[in-house]
């Protein structure tokens, strides 16, 4: 196993999933010092029910819910904390649940830290180290869930705010959650997932705690995710998916953002297409380009999670990274007719490619290639694996 | 922003599936007690017990409890649902009423849920263990095998060989539970 | 002078890359179905254009085409439309102009104008009977709209120019024609990308008659008799010009004010068109013809001055808190002259100004101060310091620095002063408009709120009234002829006129899909086919209308355009205005779902292939 000379892994999520999982958050609650929980959440989980569920799970509890908001738009922005910091100090909550998917949590995040320091606004507030301690916050992926939610950041207004403290407490996984979703949206998050765990143990730098946390997301993602995808019943491939999904999360926040992710990010935010799905429609690219093109490569031991054991011995380790990186453009390929097969079915033109090359660089300050990102879009809009380099 | 466009919501209660952990606690606690004076093993495991041993099972939040002590003959008895007054040396939590309804309708084995950390337990380790394996003989005597097999973790062998003992013991316990 | 009977259907089709042009001429079935004007040139750009193309590259082509009505003399005609790939929303935009060119244009023999390619140096087209001149424009280039018309027209009809800030690509850059504009998604900044300065026609060459001349003097009468005994377009709009709106809008809630956050203001009347009409002396600065005379100018600081249109003063005076006539006049001036929509600008600055007050983004504006406003409008227009950023429209911004709830765009384009929150009807509008937020597609708000005739606080029979609202003025739009033709003609036809109010808004209310049947808008199809001598009814021309319409909307979904985008800004989704009376919230997937129903879309707002066989909508091969 790879390690450097130097790490830092850091994790205070605990996860609770599987079966009657839900009853337990008054009792999380009560052992996090809390009795008034804010409910944050978004008009999809509020009307297919997610939401009902959840609120039944308290029955019997003496847990008093503070209020159910359920009108988180696509994004997290300032208003909308606003409002949910009016509510929060209106009802004397003290901790904070959030249901659903990446705006709710970013929202919930952003909360956190403005009722933990009573500002208010977020961005008088600058230094996470001068933070009051947080509040408590519970996770509820939802069916829309995308690994981002239970990670170190909160997007605010287009904006990151990174610190540790923001890691969920606890991440709830409950198949009473999970409630059906579109495909598209399945396949999204498990590109996401798939994106941030693969590129945070293909990192140079990468630590031997992260790595094994890295593989059991891909395992769980890779292994569940044609179960979850093929029918909403079945919950234990979707609880296992989630799962995955949810370590995902922990993954990247201890491995710097990978040129994938950065353009999935960039690419949603100039045409509003799902960052997943743009995310993992580069992913096998920017693997395949690391590969072949840069000294640091990509290590084989990837192989293991993606093809199981048996393949994994099967193959001889000069040809493992390889094999792994031709395993991620199968899967894309497989997904034919749930996602479009390259970026440039995603009806997204050539000219807005540049741009979004270009957006993904300053994102990373630096800290990519020069032109790799250009040249791993150009392949990727029109489905060309990348010729030449260290293949033989 | 209106705020009360989000109101409070108070959670409702949960009282048949209370009621129906109330009475199984009841059945249970009084069987423990008969069995005590049956059953052999029961005897041996109370016996390496500590003296002054009473344990607590219950449903957090405030749901019904069971309170099983030995008195000063150092005879196993049950003690009611009510703790006042009372030195509980083991005191065993279960977090929920689901958690609790889970392991009362023996969807899950009383082991099962102890690894899925239904219990919360407080006190000695070894005295839970011991409480637990109580709970799993109790379970092989007042239910039929076929439920009894899906609670407890290895369905005993001695059963099967004695029959009369078996039997015996469940009529003895089901007499003495029930009678006052 | 020579004579055109009808409609010449001769196109220019100039390339700037190879300095050529050729002509083509429109095949007449394409007249008949898509009438003309806007249509026509939606109709062309689709055969040409394929999807994904860089708005800002050569492949993008700009469509200036004139109507049928253009040059016959027919009420309130004087206007000429332009559609392009717009760099600001990555969709079509479609323009309405009603300045001196269009004129010059159709006299000097040509239906219209496509305009493709790269020039390498600075150029503008000369336009004559004979063809295209291509001039050097190297002196003119960097001076403003107005001189750089001036440099021009001495030898021409009429111009079409750009400003700076289509020079420097100002995503929402406009094109000036006399002191009218093609206003929205940034045309100016395709020209600019082009490097073409200004396209300019000699015109006065050819005399452009009707062939069947009896009956199309007997409409104009029966139009211009119709014209000026409406109240709004004999009364208020011939007096006070459109900002006679100000005053309608307020007392019906639905004024912007202060970014979207209020929908009346007290002080709203110093701004009111009748307030400026007694301030200013206004008198008529139209386009040319023009019935109805809504264009004012008046002494504004001893200048004589064109008087802001409403659109204007909503968002670059209210929206901002500012209602001082003046320091509104100055700005529209600076726009005027640099060639930037003011609808897109006022709605960045006031993006600008809350992300400012909420410390998204750095600037010194402010609500309620006039301070730093015409120095940010400058900087866009030449692309410095913060205004760099603007200069991308509040979409980008938004995305970029956060407080996307309050960038109130819609497919990136900015929303006219006009709050939906008070209009249902409108807010569906706005939504589903094709080119973005759109008031020009759609004029529901007049109905909901102006005029009373619909409830507007419901989703009930909007989807059909928008669709059919859409359909005629698409086709008015490909007449072409003036938007505001659309009151007299409609309301003033004997069935509505005495008709009672309240019986009109139970049927409207209750079934429009019905009501509108009944709705005579004879005058619009007659004028087409007096002129042109081909046959349309009613019906003809409404499908016309809906086939502009779903072929706009096509060419917007392969562009990528589907239901995520029929949206409105979370604001007004989500926040309730003080002027609000009850706790509302627009119903929009309701009134979504049955838009699309109606339209023949699937549920993702794609049109359905029957929708297209239907309207006989298909791409040409052209070449052959």
């Amino acid at each position: 196993m790879h390690i450097p000379d130097y790490f830092e892994f850091y994790n205070k999520t605990k996860i609770n999933s599987g079966k009657a999982a839900l009853e337990n958050i008054p009792y999380e609650l009560e052992s996090m010092n809390a009795v008034k929980p804010l409910i944050i959440t978004d008009k999809k989980s509020a009307k297919n029910g997610t939401v009902k569920a959840f609120i039944k799970s308290f029955y019997n509890s003496g847990v008093t819910i503070g209020a159910v908001y359920d009108e988180v738009p696509g994004y997290a922005s300032a208003a909308l904390l606003q409002n949910l910091s009016k509510l929060f100090q209106d009802r004397g909550c003290d901790s904070i649940i959030a249901i659903g998917g990446d705006a709710a949590a970013s929202a919930a995040k952003g909360l956190n830290i403005m009722v933990s320091n009573k500002t208010d606004s977020l961005l008088m507030f600058e230094d996470m180290t001068k933070s009051a301690p947080l509040k408590p916050f519970i996770f509820i992926p939802s069916s829309e869930a995308m690994g981002t939610e239970t990670s170190n950041e909160a997007v605010i207004d287009s904006r990151i705010y990174k610190s540790d403290d923001l890691f969920p407490d606890l991440v709830l996984i409950d198949k009473r959650m999970l409630k059906w979703t579109e495909k598209k949206n399945t396949a999204s998050s498990a590109m996401l997932a798939l994106t941030q765990a693969i590129e945070a143990c293909t990192f140079s730098e990468s630590n031997p705690i992260n790595d094994a946390f890295a593989y059991a997301a891909i395992e769980l993602v890779y292994e569940n995710f044609a179960g979850a995808l093929k029918c909403h019943c079945n919950k234990k491939e979707k609880t296992g998916f989630i799962n995955g999904v949810a370590i995902s999360g922990i993954v990247y926040s201890n491995a710097p953002e990978g040129l994938a992710r950065a353009i999935g990010f960039e690419m949603e935010k100039l045409t509003g297409l799902p960052a997943g799905l743009c995310a993992g429609l580069v992913l096998p690219y920017s693997l395949d380009y690391k590969f072949r093109f840069e000294k640091t490569g990509v290590r084989g031991e990837l192989l293991l999670p993606l093809a199981g054991i048996e393949n994994y011995c099967a193959i001889h380790e000069s040809e493992r990274a390889e094999k792994s990186v031709e395993l991620l453009y199968l899967l894309i390929d497989n997904l034919e007719g749930v996602i479009p097969g390259r970026i440039k079915d995603m009806n997204i033109p050539m000219y807005m490619i540049k741009k979004i090359a270009e957006a993904a660089e300053v994102r990373g300050g630096g800290k990519y290639r020069k032109g790799a990102a250009l040249e791993i879009l150009e392949h990727a809009y029109e489905g060309i694996p990348f010729k030449g380099g260290k293949s033989k | 922003m209106n705020v009360n466009k989000f109101p409070e919501i108070k959670p409702k209660g949960k009282l048949i599936k209370k009621i129906y952990v109330a009475v199984m606690l009841w059945i249970v606690g009084r069987a423990i007690q008969a069995a005590a004076k049956v059953d052999r093993e029961v005897k041996e495991e109370f016996s390496a017990l500590r003296d002054d041993f009473m344990v607590k099972l219950w449903v957090a939040p405030g749901g019904p409890a069971m309170i099983i002590g030995k008195d000063k003959k150092g005879v196993v008895k049950y003690l009611g649902w009510n703790d006042k007054g009372k030195k509980v040396t083991l005191d065993m939590k279960i977090k929920n009423i689901e958690g609790a309804i889970l392991v009362f309708t023996f969807q899950e084995g009383t082991c099962e849920a102890f690894c899925n950390d239904r219990f919360i337990v407080s006190g000695d380790l070894p005295d839970a263990l011991i409480f637990v394996r109580v709970l799993n003989i109790i379970e092989v005597y007042l239910l039929p095998k076929i439920i009894t097999s899906l609670a407890v973790k290895r369905y005993p062998k001695w059963s099967q060989m004695n029959p009369l003992r078996k039997f015996g013991g469940r009529v003895l316990i089901y007499i003495r539970a029930f009678t006052f | 002078m020579q004579e055109i009977i009808g409609t010449s259907s001769k196109i220019l089709e100039v390339d700037l890359t190879k300095r050529s042009f050729k002509v083509y001429n429109v095949d007449p079935l394409d007249t008949k179905l898509y009438i003309g004007g806007k249509g026509l040139a939606l109709k062309m750009l689709y055969d040409r254009m394929e999807p994904g193309v860089d708005p800002l590259g050569e492949d993008n082509i700009i469509a200036v085409t004139t109507g049928v009505l253009l040059g016959t003399g027919a009420p309130c005609s004087g206007r000429f439309a332009a559609v392009t790939k717009s760099p600001l929303t990555g969709i079509m935009t479609s323009c309405s102009c009603g300045g001196a060119f269009g004129m010059a244009l159709k006299t000097s023999g040509w239906d219209g104008i496509l305009v493709k390619g790269k020039s390498k140096t600075p150029v503008y087209l000369y336009i004559d009977s004979k063809g295209v001149d291509f001039r050097d424009a190297k002196k003119i280039w960097g001076l403003d709209t107005r001189k750089a018309q001036a440099a021009i027209e001495k030898d021409s009809g009429g111009t079409l120019a750009i400003g700076p800030a289509g020079e420097n690509l100002v995503r929402f850059a406009n094109v000036a024609s006399g002191h009218r504009f093609l206003g929205r998604g940034g045309i100016g900044a395709v020209m600019g990308s082009k490097n073409l300065k200004a396209i300019s026609a000699k015109g006065g060459e050819y005399k452009i008659l009707p062939v069947k001349q009896i009956k199309f003097d007997k409409t104009k009468k029966k139009a211009t008799d119709y014209i000026n005994r409406n109240d709004i377009t004999g009364g208020s709009y011939r007096n006070f010009g459109t900002n006679a709106n100000v005053n309608l809008s307020n007392a019906g809630g639905i004024l912007p004010v202060k970014n979207f956050t209020g929908g009346s203001h007290g002080e709203a009347h110093k701004i009111s068109g009748e307030a400026m009409a007694e301030r200013f002396k206004t008198s008529y600065s139209t386009c040319k013809p023009c019935t109805i005379l809504c264009g004012h100018k008046g002494n504004i600081n001893g200048e004589i001055r064109q008087i802001p249109e409403y659109e204007t003063i909503g968002l670059m005076g209210s929206n901002l808190e500012i209602f001082d006539p003046v320091k509104i006049s100055d700005w529209n001036e600076i726009c005027s002259l640099m060639g930037m929509d003011t609808i897109t600008a006022g709605g960045t600055l006031a993006w600008a100004m809350e992300a400012g007050e909420k410390g998204l983004f750095k600037t010194d504006l402010k609500f309620g101060s006039p301070d730093g406003v015409s120095e940010i409008l400058k900087d866009i227009a030449n692309l410095k310091g913060a205004g760099k950023d603007l200069a991308m429209g509040s979409k980008f911004c938004s995305k970029k620095y956060g407080g996307e709830d309050f960038a109130i765009q819609v497919k990136g384009m900015e929303m006219p002063a006009y709050d939906p929150r008070g209009s249902f009807g409108q807010g569906l509008a706005y939504a589903v408009a094709n080119r973005g937020a759109c008031h020009v597609a759609n004029s529901v708000f007049a109905l909901e709120v102006y005029m009373d005739l619909i409830e507007p606080y419901t989703y009930r029979s909007k989807a059909s009234l928008v669709k059919f609202q859409e359909d005629v003025i698409s086709s008015v739009n490909s007449l072409q002829t003036c938007l505001f033709t659309a009151f007299p003609y409609q309301l003033e036809t004997p069935l509505l006129k005495y008709s009672p109010k309240f019986v009109l808004k139970i049927l409207m209310t209750a079934m429009a899909a019905v009501a509108v049947r009944f709705i005579d808008i004879s005058l619009w199809p007659e004028f087409w086919s007096s002129i042109t001598g081909q046959r349309m009814g009613i019906t003809s021309f409404i499908r016309a209308g809906e086939r502009i319409q779903v072929l706009e909307r096509l060419m917007n979904t392969n562009e990528g355009i589907s239901r995520k985008d029929d949206t409105l800004p979370a604001r007004l989704l989500t926040e309730t205005r003080k002027c609000d009376t009850k706790e509302r919230a627009i119903p929009l997937e309701k009134m979504l779902n049955r838009y699309y129903m109606v339209r023949g879309y699937d549920k993702n707002g794609i049109p359905k292939p029957r929708t297209l066989k239907k309207l006989k909508i298909k791409k040409a091969a052209l070449g052959v």
